[in-house]
C-alpha cells in the first residue's frame, strides 16, 4: 500500500515537475490573474465573500476551467507524445500513475484562483473571506477537476491530436452560452442551470442570506460536478486498466457506477428543487413595490400591537400576540376581520375565531360600540415560505423562515392586520392605520435582528405611530450605532455602511432647515437584501428618517451620481415630509420639494443652474413645484422656502388633487412672489 | 527465462504481421532477424505486454503473457525501436523516476541509478538535460532504463537503428556484457549485429518463422549456394533479377557480385565459404524471388 502511494505521490511529483517550470505555465497563471483583476475592477464588489460566492468568483473559476481543459488533455497525451508510452507501459504499475498525474494537474490549476482570493481579501473583513474561502476552494476544485478530467477522458479516446485541443475549447467557448440557450430570456426549463458548468447564470449570492435564495441546489450541483469528475477519471482507468491488464476492469466499473448514480441523484435532486420552486412560485411583473400610498380601510382599527417573536427556532417561529381592537366607524361591530399569512397556524385565541385563508374573522363576545376598545391574545407559529418568479429564471424566496434567515417584509402578514388586504411584492404595498406596536424577538444566539421599529432595548423594538412592520433575522445582521444614527447590515458590510453615514448626515442636516421642525439627530440606514418587503419609501421609524438601501453597494450610494443617490435624496426628503406631519399620500407635492432639494444641492440657486439641472434630470412631472420653490428661496430664502412647505403640510391631501402647474400656481401665491 | 511461443498471430484487419509464429528461445542471447515488415517489432510487442496477439500463447519463465501481463512485467526490461524522455529532465532524474515504477525501493535506488549509469557509460552526462543527448547516448540511456530492476528478461528492439558504426559496435559489446545470466531478445535487420554475440536466433520473413537455431545452423543453410560471379555491367540486371545478390564491387571495369542460388549463376560462378548474411539471405529472401530460395 505504502508502495502504491510512493508510486503515485511520484508520478505527482513528476507532473508538477514538468508542467510548473514550462515557460506556459508562469505565463498562462500571469494572464488568468490579469483577466481576474480586470473583472474585479470592473465591478462594484460588496465583501469578500460576494466576491468569491458571487460573479467575480464563478468568473475566475470558470476561465481556469478553459485551462483545466487544456491542461487535462495536454498531460493525458503526454507521454504518448513523447513517445515515452511504450517504455512506461512496461512497467509494472497501475493506475496510480494516471491518478497522480491527474492529481497534478489539480494542484497545478489551483494557483490560477489566487488572485481572486488575493482581490476579494481586499474588498472586506477577513471573517467574510474565511466564510467564503472554504467554499470557493471547494467549488473552483471541481470544477477544475471536471475540466481535467473532460480533456483527459477526450485524449484517452481520441487520442493526442491537435483537434482535440480546439474541441475542448469550443466546448468551453459554448458552454458560455448556456445561459443564453436556457436562461435569462424566453422560456426557461427548470433545472435547465444545472448544465451551467460555470455558473454564469445560477449564481444568486445576497450579503445578507449567502446562498438562501438557492435553497439546497448550489450542494447538489457541486456533488453533480463531483460526480462527473469521479466518472470520467473512473472511465479512463477502467479503459486503461482493461487494455493493460487485459481483464475486465471491475474495480474502477464499480467505482464509475457508483460516480454515475452520485450525478443522477445530485441531477434529480437539483432539477426536482428547482422545478418544485418553479411550480410553488407567485408569478410577479416585478419584485419591488411601489411606495405604500394605500391605507387600509377597515371598521375596526388596532391601537396597539404587543407582540412577542420566538425565532430561537428559526424555521418554525412563534409568536405571542396581545391586541387592542377598537371600532373606528360609527357602527357597532359583532365581527372583526383581520390579515394573517395562512402558514401560521394559530394554538389558542383568546375569541372564536374562524379562517379562510388569509383572512381571520373574530366573533367578538358582545358587540363594540363605537369608539369601544376590545382585547385579543392570539398565540401562532409556522413555517412560511413564499417564492415568487420575477425576472430572473428562477423563483426568489421573499417570505421565509428557515434555519439560515428569517425574512417578513410587510406584506408577509406575520402579525394580525386589521382588513382583508396584505398588498404584495409587486402591488402598492397597504400600510394600516397608526398604532402603538412593541416588538419583543428572541433570536439563536449570535443572530442579528431588523425591524423598522426603533430600538428600545437590545431585543425590543417600539413606535407610537406604527403603519408598518417588518422583521428580519440572520445569522449575518448587525445593528451598531454611530453617533447618532444607526446601521444596520450585514456584517461584511459595517465598515462600508460606517464610511456614509457623514454624508447621509450632512444631507439631512441640509434637508431639515426646510422643514418645520427640529432636525433628526441622524439617520437609521438599514442595508438589506436586492428583494422586495421593505417599501421604496420607508417611513421614518420613530423619531429618524429610515432609509433602507436595497442596493448591494452602498459605497455607491453617495459617491456615484444617478439612480442611487437620488435614492437616498428622495427617501430622506420623504421622511422629513412624513416627521413634519406631511400626509404619506401626498405623493406630488412631496417629489416637488423632494426635486427642488436634490437640484438645489446639486447645483445651487442660480436660475439658469436649476433649470439646466431640472432639464437634465428629464423634465420631471413635479418640475414646476420644483421651480416654484426656487423663486420664493431667491425671494425670501430659506425662511420663505420653510414657510411654503409649513403651508404645503398643513394643506396635504387637498393638493395632492391638483396638477404641478396648479400647485406651483398655489406655492406663489401662499408665498407671496411677485 | 524461457520464453515459448505457440502458433503466434496477429491480424490488423487483412495484414498478417504474424501468422502463426511457433518458437522456443532457451535463454542466453537471442537474435530475431528479418527484414522490414516482417513483423519483428510486433512480436517484441506482444512479449511485453504491450499488444494482444490475435491467437496464439505465449508463455515467459512458465509465466502466461496474456492472462498474467502484470507478472512479466515485473521482470521485463524493455528498449522499444522508438521511444523518448521527459526532455527537461536529466539522466538522473529519469532513471530515479523509472525506478521508482519498477518498485525499487527507495535505498536500493539510488545505488541501482548510479550503477546503471556506470554500466552504460553516462555517469558524466548524467546531469545533462536528456533532449541534449546524442542518438547513441538517448539509446545507452535506453537500455540504463531496461537494466533498472535487474530485470531477468531484456527485449531490445533494433537498437543499433541510427548508430554509427562505431557506437554500434559499442553497443553490441555493452550488450554482450550485461546479457550475462538474463535472457536478452535482440531484433535487428543487421546480420552483423547478431554474428559475433548471439547464440540463437530467429529469421521472421512476412510474419512467418523462416529459421530458428543457431547461428552455425543458418550458415549452413547457404553451404554450396554461395557464389562468386563476375558480370558484365549490363549483365548485371538480368543476374540480380534471378538471383539474390549478396553484395558486388567493381574490379577493373567488371562487376564481382557474390549471390545466392541453387545454381552456378551463369555457369561461370565460383562456389566459396558461406558467412551468416548468406545464411540469412538464402532463408529470408524477398518475396518474387521465392522460387530461387532452397527448399527447407
Ligand atoms: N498498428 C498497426 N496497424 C496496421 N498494421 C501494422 C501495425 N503495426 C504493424 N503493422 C504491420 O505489420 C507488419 C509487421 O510490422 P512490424 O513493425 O512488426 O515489422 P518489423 O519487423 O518490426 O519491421 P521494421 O524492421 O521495419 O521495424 C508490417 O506490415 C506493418 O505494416
Ligand atoms: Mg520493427
Amino acid at each position: 500500500m505504502s508502495d502504491l502511494l510512493r508510486r503515485l505521490l511520484t508520478a505527482w511529483r513528476m507532473e508538477l515537475r514538468l508542467v510548473v517550470p514550462h515557460w506556459s505555465y508562469p505565463l498562462m497563471l500571469l494572464g488568468w490573474w490579469a483577466l481576474v483583476a480586470y473583472v474585479f475592477s470592473i465591478q462594484s464588489l460588496i465583501s469578500p465573500e460576494a466576491a468569491l460566492k458571487g460573479n467575480p468568483g464563478a468568473f475566475s473559476v470558470g476561465l481556469s476551467a478553459l485551462a483545466a481543459l487544456l491542461l487535462g488533455a495536454f498531460v493525458a497525451g503526454r507521454s504518448q507524445r513523447v513517445r515515452f508510452a511504450a517504455l512506461e507501459e512496461t512497467f509494472p504499475t497501475g493506475a496510480e500513475v494516471l491518478l497522480g498525474r491527474w492529481l497534478a494537474c489539480l494542484v497545478a490549476l489551483l494557483p490560477t484562483q489566487v488572485a481572486a482570493v488575493v482581490l476579494a481579501s481586499r474588498i472586506g473583513p477577513a471573517t467574510s473571506l474565511w466564510r467564503g474561502l472554504p467554499t470557493f476552494v471547494l467549488e473552483a476544485g471541481i470544477t477544475l477537476a471536471f475540466a481535467v478530467s473532460v480533456g483527459w477522458l477526450f485524449v484517452t479516446w481520441l487520442g493526442p491530436r491537435r483537434w482535440v485541443y480546439l474541441l475542448l475549447a469550443g466546448g468551453w467557448l459554448s458552454s458560455l452560452g448556456w445561459d443564453v440557450f436556457f436562461g435569462g430570456q424566453g422560456p426557461s426549463i427548470p433545472g435547465s442551470d444545472l448544465l451551467d458548468v460555470l455558473r454564469t447564470a445560477s449564481i444568486r449570492y445576497e450579503e445578507l442570506w449567502g446562498r438562501l435564495m438557492e435553497g439546497e441546489r448550489p450542494v447538489w450541483f457541486n456533488l453533480f460536478y463531483a460526480g462527473l469528475a469521479a466518472l470520467f477519471v473512473a472511465l479512463v482507468v477502467a479503459r486503461v486498466t482493461a487494455r493493460r491488464n487485459r481483464r475486465a476492469p471491475l474495480i474502477p466499473a464499480a467505482f464509475a457506477l457508483a460516480a454515475l448514480m452520485l450525478t443522477a441523484s445530485a441531477a434529480t435532486a437539483y432539477v426536482r428543487q428547482a422545478q418544485a420552486w418553479a411550480s410553488q412560485a407567485i408569478t410577479v411583473e416585478s419584485i419591488q413595490p411601489p411606495e405604500p400610498a394605500a391605507t387600509v380601510t377597515s371598521p375596526v382599527v388596532v391601537d396597539a400591537w404587543e407582540i412577542a417573536a420566538d425565532l430561537t427556532d428559526p424555521a418554525s417561529p412563534r409568536f405571542d400576540a396581545r391586541l387592542t381592537l377598537r371600532a373606528a366607524g360609527n357602527e357597532p361591530i359583532s365581527t372583526v376581520t383581520l390579515t394573517l399569512h395562512h402558514d401560521l397556524e394559530i394554538t389558542s385565541s383568546s375569541v372564536p375565531h374562524e379562517r379562510d385563508g388569509d383572512v381571520l374573522t373574530l366573533a367578538l363576545p358582545e358587540p363594540l360600540a363605537p369608539g369601544a376598545t376590545q382585547d385579543l391574545h392570539l398565540t401562532y407559529g409556522g413555517e412560511l415560505w413564499t417564492l415568487v418568479q420575477a425576472f430572473r429564471p428562477l423563483p426568489d424566496p421573499l417570505v421565509f423562515t428557515t434555519e439560515r434567515g428569517v425574512r417578513l417584509p410587510f406584506f408577509a402578514g406575520w402579525y394580525p392586520v386589521p382588513g382583508e388586504e396584505l398588498g404584495g411584492p409587486d402591488t402598492s404595498g397597504v400600510l394600516h392605520p397608526p398604532g402603538r406596536f412593541v416588538l419583543t424577538v428572541s433570536v439563536p444566539r449570535g443572530w442579528g435582528v431588523c425591524t423598522n421599529l426603533p430600538a428600545t432595548g437590545e431585543t425590543t423594538f417600539a413606535s407610537d405611530r406604527a403603519t408598518w412592520a417588518v422583521l428580519y433575522a440572520s445569522p449575518r445582521l448587525r445593528t451598531e450605532r454611530v453617533g447618532a444614527s444607526t446601521i444596520i447590515a450585514p456584517e461584511a458590510i459595517l465598515p462600508t455602511a460606517r464610511a456614509v453615514i457623514p454624508n447621509y448626515e450632512a444631507l439631512l442636516a441640509e434637508y431639515a432647515s426646510f422643514f418645520p421642525i427640529a432636525a433628526p439627530d441622524g439617520v437609521t440606514l438599514a442595508v438589506l437584501d436586492s428583494f422586495a418587503g421593505m417599501a421604496d419609501h420607508t417611513p421614518p421609524a420613530g423619531d429618524q428618517p429610515l432609509v433602507v438601501i436595497s442596493q448591494n453597494t452602498p459605497e455607491d450610494l453617495m459617491e456615484s451620481t444617478g439612480g442611487h443617490r437620488y435614492f437616498i435624496s428622495d427617501a430622506l426628503a420623504a421622511d422629513l415630509w412624513v416627521l413634519a406631519g406631511g400626509d404619506t399620500g401626498a405623493t406630488t407635492p412631496r417629489a416637488g420639494i423632494s426635486e427642488y432639494l436634490w437640484i438645489r444641492h446639486r447645483v445651487g440657486t442660480d436660475p439658469a443652474q436649476f433649470e439646466q439641472a431640472l432639464l437634465a434630470n428629464g423634465g420631471s412631472y413635479t418640475a414646476p413645484i420644483a421651480r416654484a420653490l426656487l423663486a420664493i428661496e431667491n425671494q425670501r430664502g430659506v425662511e420663505g422656502v420653510r414657510e411654503v412647505i409649513a403651508r404645503m403640510i398643513a394643506e396635504g391631501a387637498s393638493l395632492q388633487d391638483l396638477e404641478p402647474d396648479q400647485i406651483a400656481g398655489w406655492i406663489e401665491e401662499v408665498g407671496g412672489a411677485r | 527465462m524461457e520464453i515459448v511461443i505457440e502458433e503466434l498471430s496477429k491480424h490488423y484487419g487483412s495484414v498478417r504481421a504474424l501468422d502463426g509464429v511457433s518458437l522456443r528461445v532457451p535463454g542466453g542471447m537471442f537474435g530475431l532477424l528479418g527484414p522490414n515488415g516482417a513483423g519483428k517489432t510486433t512480436l517484441m510487442r506482444i512479449l511485453v505486454t504491450l499488444l494482444a496477439p490475435t491467437s496464439g500463447r505465449v508463455t515467459i519463465g512458465g509465466i502466461d503473457v496474456m492472462r498474467d501481463p502484470a507478472k512479466v512485467r515485473a521482470r521485463l526490461g524493455y528498449i522499444p525501436q522508438e521511444f523518448g524522455f521527459y526532455r527537461s529532465l536529466n539522466a538522473y532524474e529519469m532513471l530515479d523516476y523509472i525506478g521508482t515504477m519498477k518498485r525499487i525501493p527507495p535505498r536500493e535506488r539510488k545505488r541501482q541509478v548510479e550503477a546503471v549509469l556506470e554500466e552504460v557509460n553516462l555517469t558524466a552526462d548524467a546531469k545533462r538535460r536528456v533532449g541534449t543527448y546524442s542518438g547513441g547516448m538517448k539509446q545507452r540511456l535506453g537500455i540504463a532504463q531496461a537494466l533498472l530492476g535487474d530485470p531477468d528478461l531484456l527485449v531490445v528492439d533494433e537498437p543499433t537503428a541510427g548508430l554509427d558504426p562505431e557506437e554500434r559496435i559499442r553497443f553490441r559489446n555493452l550488450l554482450v556484457r550485461i546479457s550475462g545470466r538474463r535472457t536478452v531478445l535482440l531484433s535487428t535487420h543487421i546480420v552483423a549485429d547478431v554474428e559475433a554475440s548471439c547464440t540463437g536466433l530467429a529469421v521472421l520473413r512476412q510474419g512467418r518463422l523462416a529459421f530458428a537455431g543457431t547461428p552455425e545452423e543458418l550458415v549452413e543453410r547457404a553451404r554450396g549456394r554461395v557464389w562468386l560471379v563476375e558480370v558484365e555491367p549490363g549483365e548485371w540486371d538480368e543476374v540480380a533479377s534471378r538471383v539474390q545478390v549478396v553484395s558486388s564491387r567493381t574490379v577493373g571495369g567488371r562487376v564481382q557480385l557474390r549471390v545466392v542460388a541453387d545454381e552456378n549463376p551463369l555457369g561461370r560462378g565460383v562456389p566459396v565459404e558461406p558467412g551468416l548474411e548468406d545464411g540469412y539471405l538464402a532463408v529470408s529472401g524477398s518475396a518474387q524471388r521465392e522460387e530461387w530460395l532452397v527448399h527447407v
